[in-house]
């Protein structure tokens, strides 16, 4: 049978995964490191690194250098994540076609799933270096408030690095996978997913086999980066208060700041004190300034608490929604790069008021469920019974509501969230203006009532309709599905003539043309331009540098 | 959801009950005895909790244990005399029951209680189980309890091929019909017969299936059957639906109304007076065809208020069918 991989793609980091003989494993790179970095560097001469590598080029090559892509893929360029990102992040982001998101580097415009694509194709090739066979398939996984368009891009990416996606896998419904899966568990668990861009919490119910997402709720908006900034925030007021220095007129300088800070809070995890430094970070009339702050656990901790605290506001409203209690969960799964903090563990357990599960290590745990739904899928035809295939089954839900607009500007829901997938809801729809040929429906993903306060998903186009038939006479049909992808479709049958009418999504944001077409040939590129590379080789992120 | 049937009058005390047992069990109320026979044959709870103050409360108990379901059953009596640290088990089981609890009602209590009631009964079966295995050869009719929660009689089968059957009269079956759950079944009845089939038919089993019409009856049979747990596994939709399907004989809980594609609020979002105006005239030079001049007045718009995503999305829709034209 052939081998499925499982890929965890985060905002910052991402990890491999795959089962080897009756268990899931993390797929190590050549230096032994479990997780690369979602960053991906280009060089004039046409050169790429990506993954850890290509961590450091944020720093030394910020222009050309792309990380945190996955706040951007599968978002129309109007959308405010994308705002913000532009005006933070220093490489260019631009407008194409169909309001998509483009990515501007050395005359070359790639779209995000095309960036996504490489940091997925990095991971492909340790897979097959590991493995020494060639890998096809893939479970990729997405936040679970990931919606249409962005899982849409995510599988695209997916196929752009030459992987047929087998599944897009919400990432805690992988986690309690990989936490649950052949344990013949009978419980209710949460996952709580603390990565670096978002905040997921999810409900689930195990019995034995089945996992039922019974609720999910997150902020798209809520990560272990605003806490990097907060200390960062932190160090510009005090050069501001005590040199008279303002960092923000130094964008370079920021972004070292915003390096050695996210390095700092991470090294807090396990030691009492650490300290953020930087020889030479500015010039001023008196000369190069370094910067030197000492950050300890408990002063760290002050900075952190208001960012976890937001986390719990979800909590509540998925329980809420699960009509359930803290006290019905009988396990808490940690997820994401953010929960290696102590306080995290401490406010979470104080929350929960039991002892977070410890077992497998939050940056690895979904990248391991993929691997296991991988392997499930690779053999699952179907045809011989419960038995084969393992026999796990997700029952997932859709996490955001599905709806239409309409007249004053209001959404209608048509699919609530929390809906079991795959669904699929009716609705019958008709034309306001005589001989009207062609209805179009502005469809949202979101919460809101209000049209300007949900994201514009795509819209639905009803043509060739009757142009001989008068206001309100010609009546459609629409149906909506979600298929068990979290995907949307639309199809639509026009009532009086039972004539079936095109009901194509043009989903709005959506990327046009690939910038990697003249990449056929992939294999041993990256590699090799490591030896090249301006990058100190016994600096790799994962270890902790002492101070130099 | 493991079915339990409350047999108590008292108001007050249910909402403990829901507290306590909610989560677990899927509970069947009764306020007197007539009622709680009628409810245990039909769900055929493995737990009765059963208010012994009540008249016939006690017998009620009794005739339980002697029908012939007592070994898949457990009996907790509560009541104002039942003194849980004075009297034993022993007097609850001379009593009809397997335990006691006094009033008022102790949330924690009554859960360790029935938490320790249900671990009994599944040691009974487990030791049921293995001796029936070990006794099969003699062929002794042992008396195995009866798994209360099995699915009923209706669903056996392969639920692959009861899935290709179900496929082609899809519209013609209402929900219980399409699960194989009797319309009066509990939540936990039908949540076990929905796993069931999710185990078999849901698309992910499917994955790397060749046969793609099977793929699609499957998966068609398969997205209607989590339409039918959606609905009635939520008490109001589920009541709703109920109604529907008795007065209209509906086999979907579908919305029937009409959502009209009406003229577009949007150019009142737009701030910008000048840019409002150009939107509307390009909707009119839409409503009339004229796709070039439609496109002349958002780019217009749009330089008027370059931020406004109303008109962007305009724009776009526009250019699109140019090229499309």
């Amino acid at each position: 049978m052939e081998r499925v991989i499982g890929i965890d793609l985060g905002t910052s980091n991402s990890c491999v995964a795959v089962v080897e003989g009756d268990h899931a494993m993390v797929i190590p790179d050549r230096e032994g490191r479990r997780t690369q970095a979602s960053v991906v560097s280009f060089f004039p001469d046409g050169r790429r690194v990506v993954g850890n590598e290509a961590r450091e080029q944020i720093v030394y090559n910020p222009r050309n250098t792309v990380y945190s892509s996955k706040r951007l893929i599968g978002r129309p360029f109007s959308a405010p994540e994308v705002q913000t990102t532009k005006q933070l992040a220093p490489y260019p982001i631009v407008e194409g076609p169909n309001s998509s998101v483009l990515i501007e580097i050395f005359d070359q415009r790639y779209n995000m799933s095309d960036i996504a694509a490489l940091v997925i194709k990095h991971m492909k090739k340790i897979a097959e270096d590991y493995l020494g066979e060639q890998v096809r398939k893939a479970v990729v996984t997405v936040p679970a408030n990931f919606n249409d368009g962005q899982r849409n891009a995510t599988k695209l990416a997916g196929e752009i690095a030459g992987l047929d996606v087998l599944k897009v896998l919400n990432e805690p419904t992988a986690a309690a996978l990989a936490y649950g899966f052949g344990r013949s568990y009978d419980q209710r668990i949460a996952v709580y997913d603390f990565g670096g861009g978002t905040f997921d919490i999810t409900v689930l119910d195990i019995s034995d086999d089945v996992f039922e997402v019974v609720s999910t709720a997150g902020d798209a908006f809520l990560g272990g980066d605003d806490i990097d900034n907060l200390i960062v925030k932190m160090i510009v007021n005090s050069y501001r208060r005590h040199y008279n220095i303002d960092l923000r007129s130094d964008p370079i300088a920021l972004l070292r700041v915003r390096y050695e800070a996210e390095k700092t809070k991470r090294q807090l995890s396990t030691e009492e004190n650490a300290t953020v430094q930087i020889p030479s970070l500015i010039s001023t009339a008196n000369g190069v300034v370094d910067l030197n702050v000492a950050l300890s656990r408990p002063n760290f901790d002050k900075i952190a608490q208001e960012v976890i605290k937001r986390s719990f506001i979800i909590c509540d409203e998925a329980l809420k929604i699960a009509k359930t209690h803290v006290s019905e969960t009988e396990n808490v799964v940690l997820v994401g790069g953010t929960t290696h903090i102590p306080l995290v563990r401490s406010m979470v357990e104080s929350y929960f008021a039991r002892k977070p599960f410890w077992g497998v290590n939050p940056e690895e745990v979904v990248a391991l469920g993929a691997a296991i739904q991988g392997s499930i899928l690779g053999s699952a035809t179907g045809r011989s019974g419960e038995a084969d295939g393992g026999g796990a089954v997700l029952l997932d839900v859709t996490s955001l509501s599905l709806g239409v607009g309409t007249v004053g500007g209001r959404v209608e829901t048509i699919i609530p969230r929390n809906t079991p997938i795959p669904a699929e809801r009716t609705r019958i729809f008709t034309t306001s203006h005589d001989g009207q040929e062609v209805v179009r429906l502005r469809v949202y993903q979101g919460e809101s009532e209000r049209e300007v306060e949900n994201e514009l998903m795509g819209v639905v186009v009803l043509s060739d309709l009757d142009p001989q038939a008068l206001r309100g006479e010609t009546e459609i049909e629409v149906t909506f599905e979600i298929d068990s992808n979290g995907i949307v479709q639309a199809h639509a049958v026009d009532t009086i003539t039972g004539n079936s009418a095109s009901a194509d999504i043009d989903i709005y944001g959506a990327a046009e043309e690939s910038g990697l077409e003249d990449d056929e040939e992939p294999r041993g590129d990256e590699p090799e331009a490591l030896d090249v590379e301006p990058v100190d080789a016994d600096e790799n992120e994962e270890s902790v540098r002492p101070e130099e | 959801m493991i079915p339990a049937l409350i047999l108590d009058a008292d108001q007050e005390r249910r909402a403990v009950y829901e507290q306590a047992l909610g989560r677990a069990f899927d509970m069947g109320f009764a306020a007197h005895v007539e009622e709680a026979r009628t409810a245990f044959t039909q769900a055929r709870p493995i737990l009765a909790v059963i208010c012994v103050d009540l008249p016939e409360g006690l017998a009620f108990a009794r005739e339980l244990k002697s029908g012939p379901n007592a070994a898949g059953l457990k009996i907790l009596l509560v009541g104002a005399e039942l003194n849980a640290e004075v009297l034993g088990r022993d007097t609850a089981r001379q009593m009809g029951g397997d335990d006691l609890l006094g009033l008022p009602l102790d949330e924690r209590m009554l859960k360790l209680k029935v938490r320790d009631l249900l671990a009994e009964l599944a040691q009974a079966r487990k030791a049921a189980a293995s001796e029936k295995a070990s006794a099969q050869s003699t062929s002794s009719p042992a008396v195995a309890p009866e798994p209360a929660q099995e699915p009923p009689a209706i669903q056996t089968g392969d639920p692959l091929e009861t899935a290709r059957r179900l496929y082609p009269e899809l519209d013609d079956l209402d929900y219980y019909t399409l699960l194989g759950v009797s319309p009066s079944a509990a939540l936990g009845i039908i949540r076990k017969a929905y796993f069931r089939f999710a185990r078999f038919i849901h698309p992910d089993r499917f994955a790397m299936e060749p046969d793609e019409t099977l793929k699609q009856e499957i998966g068609a049979v398969f997205k209607r059957m989590c339409e039918a747990y959606k609905v009635l596994g939520d008490s109001d939709d589920r009541a709703a639906y109920d109604r529907l399907r008795e007065s209209q004989g509906a086999k979907r809980y579908i919305r029937t109304d009409k959502t009209v594609d009406g003229p577009r609020a949007k150019e009142t979002e737009i701030v910008n007076p000048q840019a409002r105006k150009f939107f509307s005239l390009a909707q009119n030079s839409l409503n009339d065809g004229n796709l070039s001049a439609a496109k002349m007045n958002l780019t217009l718009a749009l330089s008027l208020a370059p931020n406004e995503p109303v008109i962007k999305a305009a724009l776009d829709e526009v250019k699109a069918r140019i090229e499309n034209a």
